[in-house]
This record gives C-alpha cells, sequence and structure tokens, in this order.
C-alpha cells in the first residue's frame, strides 16, 4: 500500500513511466495515488479498500463511467495523469418478493 | 615461522622431502622416516612445535642441502619404496578426516512443465506419500504449458478442439482456466457460425455432484448466413446458445438446426421443444420436468442429421399437475377467440393430436405471447399483456433477449389485433393523476395501431417489460431464481396474492446451474470477473450475481447490466440511435441523489459518462420516456419514469407504503430535478420540456411484492 501512495517525483524517466490517480469516494473524499503505466489497477483497488477499511467486494470502480476490472492497466483504459477514478460503494435493496 | 614456510615450500618444490630435519641427527640418521611425510608437510611442522624442537632452531640451507644429498644418493628401489610409504601413510590419515559433503544447488521454482515430467515418473509409493502430505492435484496435472496470451484475457481467431472442451467441463479443477475456456467459447461459436462448419463435441459425464446437470454434450450444426455481429456477441448469448443447443439435441437426436443466426434463432430453437409435447400423454396443464443427468447418458451425437429421431429417456417427465385458472399451459391454444379458450385441461385433452400439433406449427412461425387461460378475466379487467410479434431481423443477442422476455414468462397464444387496441398499456397511464392523459393517449394510440401495428407491438412490449422488471424484479425471473413467480398471473390478479412455481425447465435450470456453480467462486475476492455478461460498460462478478439468489438483496451492478440490455436492445429497434426509451444507469439517479449542490463539474462529467449517443441516450426530440431506477436508504429499489409525452413522472414501486410514499416522492423530485439540468446541459435548445415541472404520482395498479424483506 505504501510503495503505490503518493511519492515525491523522482525523475523525469520514472514520471514518464507514472501516473498520478485520483480515487474519489461518493463523500467527496479523495485519495491520489502513484501507479504504473502498466500495473494492474488491482493494486490500486486492494491498496484503496485497505486504506478505507473497505471489502473489496463491496465497491465499485468507475472511471468515465465504466466499470473497471482489477486486470486492467491504466495504459488499457487511456488514462492519463490527474485522471480521476470513482469509488462507489455497492447499492443494495430489496427487489420483488418470492415465496 | 615465515622463515620455516618458505624453506617448507623449497623442500618440497626441491625433492619433496620432509623439513623436519631439525637436528642433523636427525636426519642423518634415519631419513626413510621422514620421507613418507612429504605429502604431510604441514603435519610435521607441527610435531615439530609439538615437540618443542622447533625452539631456536631453524631449518637451514645445510640441513636441506644434507636431505637432499640423502635423497639423491638413495638408489630408485628405495625411493620408490618411501615413495609408496609415504602414499599409503597419506591414504590412511585421509580416510581418518571425514569428508566434506558437496555443495548442492537448492531449487525453489520449477516450472510447470517439470512438475508433470517428474510426477509422471513417480512410482506408487511416491504417488500414495504426495497424497498423503495433502498434495494429490498435482498428480492430476496434465497441461505442461500456460498460454499467457489467453489468460490474460486476449484471444485470436480459434476452432473449438475436444480437449478445450473436457477442460472447460474440468473448470472444478481448473478454475483459473475458466476465463480462457470462456473466451475459447466464445471465439468457438463466432466462427463456427461464420464459417458453416459442422461441430460435435462431447466430453466426459459431469464430474461432480453439482455439476452433473450441466451440459455434457452437445451438437451444433450451423448453415448460417445470418450476419453475425461477432464481437458483439456477449458470453451471456455463446453460454445460452450452447445449452440451447444442448437440449435440443439431448430431446430429439437428429434435429438439424436451420440456424439462422437472427431473428428466427428464438423460434427455431423453441420448436422441437413444442414439437415433442404432442408426442406425451395428452394432459393439459403439464409441466416439463426433467432428470437431467439422464440426458447426458445419450451417446455422442456423431452426425445428428443422420441419426434416427430417437425419443430420449428422461427427457421429460409429465407430471399431472390441478389444472388451475392460474396455470400456464404449455400447449397452444387456439389462436382466434378468447370465448373458446379451453381454461382446464380436459378441454385441451379433447383436442385431436393433429390438430394441436398443426396449430403448434401454425404458432410457432411466430413468436407469440400471451398469458392465455386468463384472457377473458384480463380483457375484462382492461390489463391485457403481451403481443403477437413477429421478430425483425435483428441480431442474436436482441433476439435472444427478446426470445426470454416473450417466450419464457409467457405462454404462446395469439393475441388478435382487436385485443391490441384494448391495451391500456399503450400509454401506461395507471394513475388517477394520468387519467385524462390516459384517455388522450389511448385515443392516440388507437389510431396508431391502427397505423403502425408493428411499431406499437413493440412498444407494448417494451412497457410491458418495464413494468416488470423494474417494479417487479424482472430479471430475477428472467434467470428464473428469485421469484420462480408468475408475474404476469399476478398483475391480473392486481395485487399480489400467492405467488405461483413456475418449474424451470431444462435449459432453464442448466443456465442457472452453469451461473451460480459454487465452482466459479473460487477467487473469493470477487476480482475474478465472469464474462457471462460482459458489455463494454458493465460486468458483474459471480459474487454480484449471486445477490440474484432467493432471499437476497439485489446490488445495482445487476440493475445496470439490465439498464445496459435494455438499451441495446431498445437501440436495435430504431435507426441510427433514434431510440425512444432511454434507459439510465443506477448511478446516475445516484450521483444526483449524492451531490445535492450538483455543481458544473459534476453535470459535465454525468453528461460525458452516461448520456449521448455513444452512451445510454440519444436525441431528446425523439425521447418519448426515461427510466432512472433509484434506490431509497440502501434497502429499496424502486423505479422512476419520466414519460414526456404525457408530461408525467411516475413512480414504480413495488412495495409502498404511507410513510415512505412521501420520501420517495421527495427523492423522486430531487432526481428529476437533476435530470433537467443534466439534460439541459446536454440538449441545450432542443430540450424543451421542463422536466423537474412534471407531476409526480405512483402507479397504482401495479405488481407488489409480498410483505418480505426481500
Amino acid at each position: 500500500m505504501s510503495a503505490e501512495e503518493k511519492k515525491p517525483p523522482v525523475g523525469d524517466q520514472a514520471q514518464s513511466n507514472q501516473i498520478n490517480l485520483k480515487v474519489k469516494s461518493q463523500e467527496g473524499n479523495e485519495v491520489f495515488f502513484r501507479i504504473k503505466n502498466n500495473t494492474q489497477l488491482k493494486k490500486l483497488m486492494t491498496a484503496y479498500c485497505e486504506r478505507q477499511s473497505l471489502d473489496a467486494k463491496a465497491i465499485v470502480f468507475l472511471f468515465d463511467g465504466h466499470r473497471i476490472k482489477a486486470e486492467q492497466t491504466p495504459e488499457q483504459l487511456g488514462m492519463e495523469d490527474g485522471d480521476e477514478i470513482d469509488a462507489m460503494l455497492h447499492q443494495t435493496g430489496g427487489g420483488f418478493g418470492e415465496m | 615461522m615465515i622463515y620455516c614456510n618458505r624453506h617448507l615450500s623449497s623442500y618440497s618444490s626441491v625433492g619433496r622431502l620432509h623439513p623436519t630435519g631439525t637436528t642433523h641427527i636427525t636426519v642423518a640418521h634415519c631419513p626413510p622416516l621422514y620421507f613418507h611425510h612429504l605429502r604431510t608437510r604441514n603435519e610435521a611442522i607441527a610435531n615439530l612445535r609439538h615437540d618443542g624442537r622447533s625452539d631456536g632452531t631453524t631449518i637451514t640451507m645445510e640441513m636441506k642441502r644434507e636431505i637432499l644429498e640423502q635423497w639423491k644418493n638413495l638408489s630408485d628401489e628405495e625411493r620408490h619404496k618411501f615413495q609408496k610409504m609415504a602414499k599409503e601413510e597419506h591414504g590412511k590419515r585421509k580416510a581418518l578426516v571425514p569428508r566434506k559433503p558437496k555443495k548442492r544447488k537448492m531449487q525453489n521454482q520449477i516450472s510447470l512443465k517439470s512438475i508433470v515430467e517428474i510426477v509422471k515418473n513417480f512410482s506408487e509409493a511416491q504417488r500414495a506419500a504426495v497424497i498423503e502430505i495433502g498434495l494429490g492435484g498435482i498428480l492430476q496435472l496434465k497441461c505442461k504449458f500456460l498460454n499467457h496470451r489467453y489468460v490474460s484475457g486476449w484471444y485470436s481467431t480459434w476452432i473449438m478442439s475436444l480437449q478445450s472442451l473436457k477442460l472447460y467441463l474440468m473448470f472444478d479443477m481448473f478454475p483459473c482456466c475458466l476465463g480462457w475456456v470462456m473466451l475459447k467459447l466464445r471465439a468457438y461459436c463466432i466462427d463456427s457460425m461464420k464459417l458453416g462448419v459442422v461441430v460435435h463435441f462431447r466430453s466426459e459425464e459431469g464430474r461432480k455432484a453439482d455439476v452433473k446437470t450441466s451440459g455434457n454434450e452437445c451438437g451444433a450444426s450451423h448453415d448460417s448466413n445470418g450476419d453475425v455481429g461477432g464481437t458483439n456477441l456477449t458470453l451471456e448469448i455463446v453460454v445460452g446458445l450452447l445449452l440451447r443447443q444442448n437440449m435440443l439435441l439431448e430431446r430429439q437426436l437428429g434435429y438439424q438446426m436451420p440456424s439462422q443466426v437472427g431473428c428466427q434463432m428464438s423460434c427455431q430453437l423453441h420448436q422441437p421443444a413444442q414439437q415433442v409435447d404432442p408426442e406425451m400423454p395428452s394432459q393439459g396443464v403439464h409441466t416439463c420436468e426433467t432428470s437431467t443427468p439422464s440426458l447426458f447418458e445419450s451417446p455422442t451425437v456423431v452426425d445428428p442429421i443422420r441419426k434416427p429421431l430417437t425419443p430420449l429417456r428422461g427427457v421429460h417427465t409429465c407430471e399431472t399437475s390441478t389444472p388451475s385458472p392460474f396455470e400456464t399451459p404449455t400447449v397452444v391454444d387456439k389462436p382466434k377467440g378468447d370465448e373458446h379458450m379451453p381454461s382446464s385441461s380436459s378441454d385441451q385433452c379433447s383436442m385431436g393430436q393433429k390438430t394441436r400439433k398443426r396449430k403448434i406449427q401454425q404458432v410457432m412461425d411466430e413468436v407469440v405471447i400471451s398469458p392465455s387461460p386468463l384472457s377473458g378475466l384480463k380483457l375484462r379487467s382492461g390489463l391485457s399483456r403481451g403481443r403477437k410479434t413477429k421478430l425483425p431481423n435483428v441480431n442474436c443477442r436482441r433476439s435472444l433477449r427478446l426470445n426470454k422476455v416473450e417466450a419464457h414468462v409467457e405462454p404462446s397464444r395469439l393475441r388478435q389485433p382487436y385485443e391490441l387496441k384494448k391495451s391500456p398499456y399503450l400509454c401506461s397511464s395507471y394513475t388517477k393523476d394520468g387519467r385524462k392523459q390516459h384517455k388522450q393517449a389511448k385515443m392516440q394510440s388507437t389510431i396508431n395501431v391502427d397505423k403502425h401495428v408493428h411499431d406499437m407491438d413493440l412498444r407494448e412490449v417494451f412497457d410491458n417489460f418495464d413494468v416488470a422488471k423494474f417494479a417487479n424484479g424482472y430479471f430475477q425471473q428472467d434467470l428464473n431464481l428469485k421469484s420462480q413467480t408468475s408475474i404476469f398471473t399476478q398483475e391480473k390478479m392486481h395485487y399480489a396474492t400467492t405467488p405461483r412455481l413456475i418449474p424451470l425447465d431444462d435449459e432453464e435450470k442448466l443456465l442457472t446451474q452453469f451461473i451460480f456453480d459454487p465452482a466459479w467462486s473460487f477467487n473469493g475476492d470477487g476480482y475474478m470477473h465472469l464474462a457471462l455478461f460482459c458489455s463494454e460498460r458493465y460486468f458483474a462478478s459471480h459474487f454480484e450475481l449471486c445477490s440474484l439468489k432467493p432471499k437476497q438483496w439485489i446490488l445495482d451492478v445487476i440493475i445496470n447490466l439490465v439498464v445496459v440490455q435494455l438499451t441495446n436492445l431498445e437501440r436495435s429497434f430504431h435507426k441510427s440511435n433514434h431510440h425512444m426509451m432511454w434507459y439510465l444507469p443506477v448511478t446516475v439517479s445516484r450521483q444526483i441523489l449524492g451531490y445535492p449542490k450538483l455543481a458544473e463539474d459534476d453535470l459535465i462529467k454525468m453528461c460525458h459518462n452516461y448520456f449521448g449517443e455513444t452512451n445510454f441516450t440519444a436525441d431528446i426530440r425523439h425521447c418519448s420516456r426515461i427510466y432512472i431506477p433509484t434506490n431509497d436508504g440502501g434497502s429499496h429499489w424502486f423505479c422512476i419514469k419520466v414519460d414526456m409525452k404525457t408530461r408525467m413522472t411516475y413512480i414504480f414501486d413495488s412495495k409502498p407504503a404511507s410513510r415512505s410514499n412521501s420520501f420517495r416522492k421527495q427523492l423522486t423530485r430531487k432526481v428529476i430535478l437533476g435530470l433537467h439540468k443534466v439534460l439541459r446541459l446536454q440538449y441545450g435548445a432542443d430540450y424543451q420540456q421542463d422536466v423537474s415541472k412534471f407531476n409526480i404520482a405512483n402507479v397504482e395498479r401495479q405488481p407488489l411484492q409480498d410483505d418480505t424483506d426481500w
């Protein structure tokens, strides 16, 4: 978790490969992450969940309205530096009752 | 000491003589004793020190020379003798010192191939030992190579092989390969449809108890020339398709499915199921109970075309159930006239087999929906459900979905145009507030029916569908998991009374089992997603899909999936994305309610993410209704319907209560206010009606859920 958190910029070469992402919760809290372009976003998700003490199953990450798969990388999603990811807890509710 | 060592080395280099001759006497008198120490000079020096003879004595050059001379004076035989003695002595000493063990390289990583090779050569005892320590699974390994390209989700054109299907059925053992296999299946289906190949594959029987009923034999022949939107095929369709094929061939070997992978698919797929019925002992209301394991006792389908028609054991177990007016007859009734509709089993029994068969054939030419036995009641009460719909030439996905909407839920009966005119669903007004608009809309709709019957059909289907889905939890029925309740029967009864069980047919059982197989939940953390409902935007993990199980609350992810499906369905009926009914995902209402101020940034973001032709909406001028599923306090789902034509907002709520109604109205007010802002931003001048000023009303005659917490 700490490896992915905000770090001081290391150098131009390292920066070109890494991007800063902002994870925004439904309450408006923002957590910043620095992640490599080709790292799976699973790492970010896990880190966020651990930090927020959330169950990974109970949360959905959206980027531009698209749900993010854990296996996807920022590169695949075309993420750029400073992009925002929405973290939303699952909503649940009663449906049509059965017998 | 240094000095001494230097001399020692010189001794050994010159004549390999022992350097311990500290006194001339010793060296002079007994030279042979030293010669055999020539290889252990260090030890000799140690002895020298130990004896204390090194005190003050040094090995001088004279001593060295003396010894050298002695050695030179010896004859060859003596030299050889001393050398031999020294060798023996050295051997003895060496034997006393324990050998140092050789250094070994430890290895803690091993390739899959090496494991398989090693395990292959294990003896029985070794195998038993491996099983004993609990790693018996290793013995089962056969795969030597993992194609990481496929595992990571990328695949190329590929044709299904026998082995892969086996793997697919063995996924309880190799769950990690599942995603890969699913992709293979999909690719295979696309290929086989495009190429028109005939593929038969078979695998072993269910490997474990709960996989017993999964499809094991499948034969498919495609003569497709339909335009298969290969890339648009979702896995859901593929799976459904495979299972359907399974069932067909199980039921009727040798039936060649003239698969037009388009609109006709659904009709034809259901044809054999209906054709089997006349072969059954005649009974009015019969349910298709299947003992699934026996399905797979049939032999491999080598060539389904040449195989004779053989009735399969165990496909149908006819249960004679008590004729009930609310039961759904499987057998198709007379297509005309509600008055003549047989309402009991005896009536249907009286129909001749041939007649019935003929009628089935006749009706099967069209995809027909209707709630038959209660149609009289339905007409009197002004509730008419369903409609004859001949599916247009649509893609596979749509036809499948549409088929699910119609054929699974509704029994087959042809409805007549005069019935359609009486349908109040054409304008969807159920409220007191909306009565006037309803009348007006009804007038319009009647005219429209005359002019555009087909279009109205579709609209009614959608209208029915939305009522069923959002207020009634349609998609639970779609998966036949949760309710197993006839929505439409309940609607005929107007309010929730005793729910009725609709037994799952074989195909549905398989599909259900396929989705909810516990073997899929291997990962546990929810990151291993099934591609079953894979769409561009939304997907659901196994964990999330399990929220469809009985007595569980539904997750927003599932509702979003339905929204995506409905949007696709709606779009497929309209050209150039001018679809009239918009379905918005849960996220829209959630974000509107979550950000009460709705800053400009939030609005722009919502417009970008959910509105526009590339997303869920289209041209506002063509929009007639907007559906927004909404959550109330994290415990209840209801749906907001914004009717642009009647300028009303309706709330579909399956569990209204006087306490909660006002709160839900408030929520609705907020949502439509937010919607108004978003629409204004998105469409500007095109957006002329102010949605936020629409009246809000509860839908009165809507299906209600039981007094349960689910």
